[in-house]
């Protein structure tokens, strides 16, 4: 390019030597650019109250407070004033809050807003469709999060598990059965059917109202639907089968196999399914015979009038992925133990095995399959990512043909180059392929149950949490049943995954210090220097002392777990390989 | 760069000196970074050799000059274990953190020994709860009187004056009440080790390994205490 030649001098002789015919053109394209833009802003009548993107991503943030104060600090007034206050208004996330306020209403036992909440959601989620925001979600411009909250299958089922264990407790066995139903519908309306309906507490409920309307038959089939569900799951076959080859090798040993029953725990579930499908999961032999004679039969199964149901754990949570947002990832919150079970105390009897992943929301959460709004999703990305590219391109272009040129006319090219360039670019900026992150906040990690036959009046629990034969941590509550209900249904939030007191009782079980005796310790005559086979507290006092000295950090002259975890995590760095 | 440096160092307009400078200057700490990297990575396999447990790991031992010591020698296993103790063998692993991957590997054959052992000399001994379903039932909680939490080490290699390797597993079992297992120092802890000799660090594979772990484990039922321990 010359150095001393001017590029606005230059443009206006080249626009001013261009035909006309040329600028009409240019003229009619950037118009019709224009029009496509404000054509994709513009909003058919919406019936919902609009709430701007930002607005919403406040809400969005405001639930996180919410879940926290749910499950991190139990303060469930304060979660209930947080979404009551976002719930007033019919906008696209109403739904949302108002199965966050039954959720709280519920573990408050307000059973009155709760069933008011429950109903409302299950109305809206149901039969309220905004064709206006659903547009716009579908758009290229328009937000998903726009549109009106549906939830996805593990979220709606759920509702209709809720909603249908209020309807049960209030009576209206029928329409409960009709939500347990439709809440197994849910389930598996999975894209492509890639899963099948698992969620096993859905399946167990719909037996109990089948049995109040005396349909033996489908409840049998329901339970075995429940069965099922239980062992499809990850383990849960293994662990059942290694439960009940435990309990049968206890009966044996007190010499009267026949004699002594297994756990309710064992004869609950063996009672789900039938001989055959006990043989499908590898129970054969004695142990088969002694399961199946001792089974609960479907009647047996029913005979409860109280239906604990305990809210374990923090429920799952969605978090954006992909380069422009587009993927929706669905994080869940493992339990600090493994495995971990629960038990409940009533009234100071033996306590009970609760029935776990029948009603484990995190594994229903993970098992959802794909969703036909995550292919658009993933197109309107790719077009922003191409619009974005191609802006730059054009830019860079434009850019070379100016300065490149000594020409006139390839100058006022480039300039339109450059000028579409920014233009596509902002386009792209426009294109919103966000993925919809909002999520049911107030849910479990896993609802545990428990069926119980027990008297009207106030009642004494205690639901304690245990990895294995390790006590972890417990909680003491307690609860009135009413005659009235046919099943009275409990609902209470489990022993806390968190805090300090949860934290401490995990860690006082590990021995760290032992683990660093073995590793850095050496020979055995070190650490039994009597050798008589056994360590006993002195030589393990004497040992530590010898090691406290290589690995004592902070140089205190002690050595502390942490630091013991320290010493170890550097010598496993350094001695394990594969 | 190192085009346009040239010619702008023809054209006289940038100081070709401390161009020239920078690399010498940078490159001597990077030089030592990466001599720090290989020196740390490379050494600590570079000396070890190959021992340990399991079949999956490959346990990097430093392999120290010296001799294994004396075992001690128990007296011969007698009969007369109490056998109406109900016994499980629980996992090390349980709530503790991620084992070492040879120790995880190990584990499983640990366990299965052990309750082996347990079982032809007359105990009842019930399955550890295993995988994330893995259950514990109120039944089996009230029956369980002792509970056996083992814990193996990769013990320690060293260079006899010969030039043989010694080896030596030291197998630990602690010996607890079921409702003590929380606190780490309840209950009574048996230690039995086992040593062998090999010609090369080669001849040690896991199988030898494997074979020395479950030596040292049934030495453990010739230590009286233990015997004791379990009535």
């Amino acid at each position: 390019m010359s150095e001393n030649m001017n590029i606005g001098f230059v443009l206006a002789a080249a626009a001013a030597r261009i035909r006309p015919a040329v600028r009409r053109a240019a003229t009619a394209a950037l118009l019709v650019c224009f029009a496509g833009v404000a054509g994709g802003c513009a909003r058919l009548p919406s019936q919902v109250v609009h709430k701007s993107p930002g607005q919403l991503d406040a809400m969005t943030a405001q639930a996180a407070t919410g879940r926290s104060l749910f499950h991190r600090s139990e303060d469930l007034a304060a979660a209930q004033s947080l979404f009551a206050g976002m719930a007033t208004e019919r906008h696209a996330n109403q739904p949302l809050y108002l199965c966050e306020l039954a959720s709280i209403a519920l573990l408050r036992n307000d059973r009155a807003a709760a069933g008011r909440h429950l109903q409302e959601a299950v109305t809206l989620l149901d039969r309220f469709y905004d064709q206006a925001t659903e547009q716009e979600a579908a758009s290229l411009w328009g937000s998903e999060a726009g549109k009106v909250y549906k939830g996805d299958p593990y979220e709606r089922a759920t509702l209709y598990l809720l909603h249908g264990l209020w309807l049960l407790e209030n009576g209206d066995v029928e329409k409960a059965l009709i939500s347990f139903k439709r809440g197994l519908l849910m389930d598996g309306d999975t894209e492509q059917a890639a899963f099948q309906a698992d969620y096993g507490l859905l399946f167990f409920l719909a037996a109990k109202c089948h049995d109040l309307q005396g349909e033996h038959e489908q409840r049998d089939a329901m339970l075995l639907g429940a069965f099922r569900a239980y062992m499809s799951l990850p383990d849960v076959a293994r662990g059942f089968a290694q439960a009940a080859a435990a309990e049968y090798l206890l009966a044996c040993h007190d010499g009267a196999p026949d004699a002594i029953p297994p756990s309710p725990w064992l004869r609950r579930i063996a009672g789900w399914g039938g001989r055959g499908e006990l043989e499908n999961r590898g129970i054969r032999g004695p142990l088969l015979d002694w399961l199946e004679r001792h089974r609960l039969s479907g009647a047996e199964q029913m005979a409860f009038n109280t239906l604990a149901v305990v809210w374990n754990g923090e429920g799952p949570t969605m978090m954006r992925g992909g380069s422009h947002g587009q993927t929706r990832l669905i994080a869940c919150l493992d339990p600090p133990a493994r495995p971990l079970q629960y038990a409940i105390t009533v009234n100071n009897d033996q306590p009970e095995d609760m029935l776990q992943w029948l009603g484990n929301v995190n594994f229903q959460a993970s098992t959802r399959g794909g969703r036909r709004m995550d292919h658009r999703l993933a197109s309107q990305a790719m077009i922003k990512g191409a619009t974005e590219v191609t802006g730059w391109v054009m830019v860079g272009a434009g850019l070379a043909m100016m300065y490149g040129s000594d020409q006139p006319e390839v100058q006022l090219i480039g300039m339109g180059v450059v000028i579409g360039g920014f233009f596509a670019d902002v386009i792209a900026q426009l294109m919103n392929p966000l993925a919809d992150i909002r999520c049911w906040q107030c849910l479990p990690a896993e609802f545990t149950v428990l069926p119980l036959q027990l008297p009207p009046g106030e009642q004494q629990v205690t639901v304690a949490a245990t990895c294995g034969m390790t006590p972890w941590t417990e909680r003491a509550m307690s609860f009135t049943t009413s005659p009235a209900a046919p099943v009275a249904v409990w609902h209470a939030q489990g022993p806390s995954w968190f805090g300090d007191d949860a934290a401490a009782r995990l860690g006082g079980h590990q021995d760290v210090m032992m683990q660093l005796l073995l590793e850095a310790g050496g020979a055995a005559t070190r650490l039994d220097p009597d050798g008589d086979g056994e360590m006993t507290a002195a030589e393990r006092s004497a040992a530590e002392k010898d090691v406290a000295r290589t690995y004592d950090s902070d140089g205190d002259g002690r050595l502390t777990d942490q630091e013991a975890g320290f010493a170890l995590q550097a010598i496993w760095g350094g001695k394990w390989s594969r | 760069m190192v085009a346009l440096r040239l010619d702008d160092k023809a054209a006289g307009r940038r100081t070709p000196v401390r161009d020239a400078r920078w690399l010498p200057a940078a490159a001597a700490p990077l030089l030592l970074v990466a001599v720090a990297v290989l020196a740390v990575t490379g050494c600590v396999g570079a000396g070890g050799g190959v021992g340990g447990v399991g079949a999956g790991g490959r346990v990097m031992t430093r392999v120290l000059p010296g001799e294994l010591g004396p075992l001690p020698t128990y007296p011969a296993e007698t009969t007369g274990w109490d056998t109406t103790q109900i016994l499980m063998i629980y996992p090390s692993s349980g709530p503790a953190p991620a084992p070492a991957p040879a120790l995880a590997d190990a584990g499983a054959a640990v366990s299965e020994h052990l309750e082996a052992g347990l079982r032809q000399r007359g105990y009842a001994v019930l399955a550890s709860p295993a995988g994330v379903a893995g259950m514990v039932t109120t039944t089996m909680r009230r029956r369980v009187t002792r509970v056996i939490v083992p814990q193996t080490s990769p013990g320690r290699m060293v260079r006899l004056t010969d030039g043989r390797i010694g080896r030596e597993v030291v197998f630990m079992a602690r010996v607890v009440a079921p409702e003590q297992i929380g606190d780490p120092r309840a209950g009574r802890t048996f230690l039995a080790a086992a040593h062998a000799y090999y010609p090369s660090q080669n001849a040690i594979t896991a199988e030898t390994e494997r074979q020395l772990l479950f030596a040292a484990m049934d030495k453990l039922f010739c230590i009286p205490a233990f015997r004791q321990a379990l009535q």
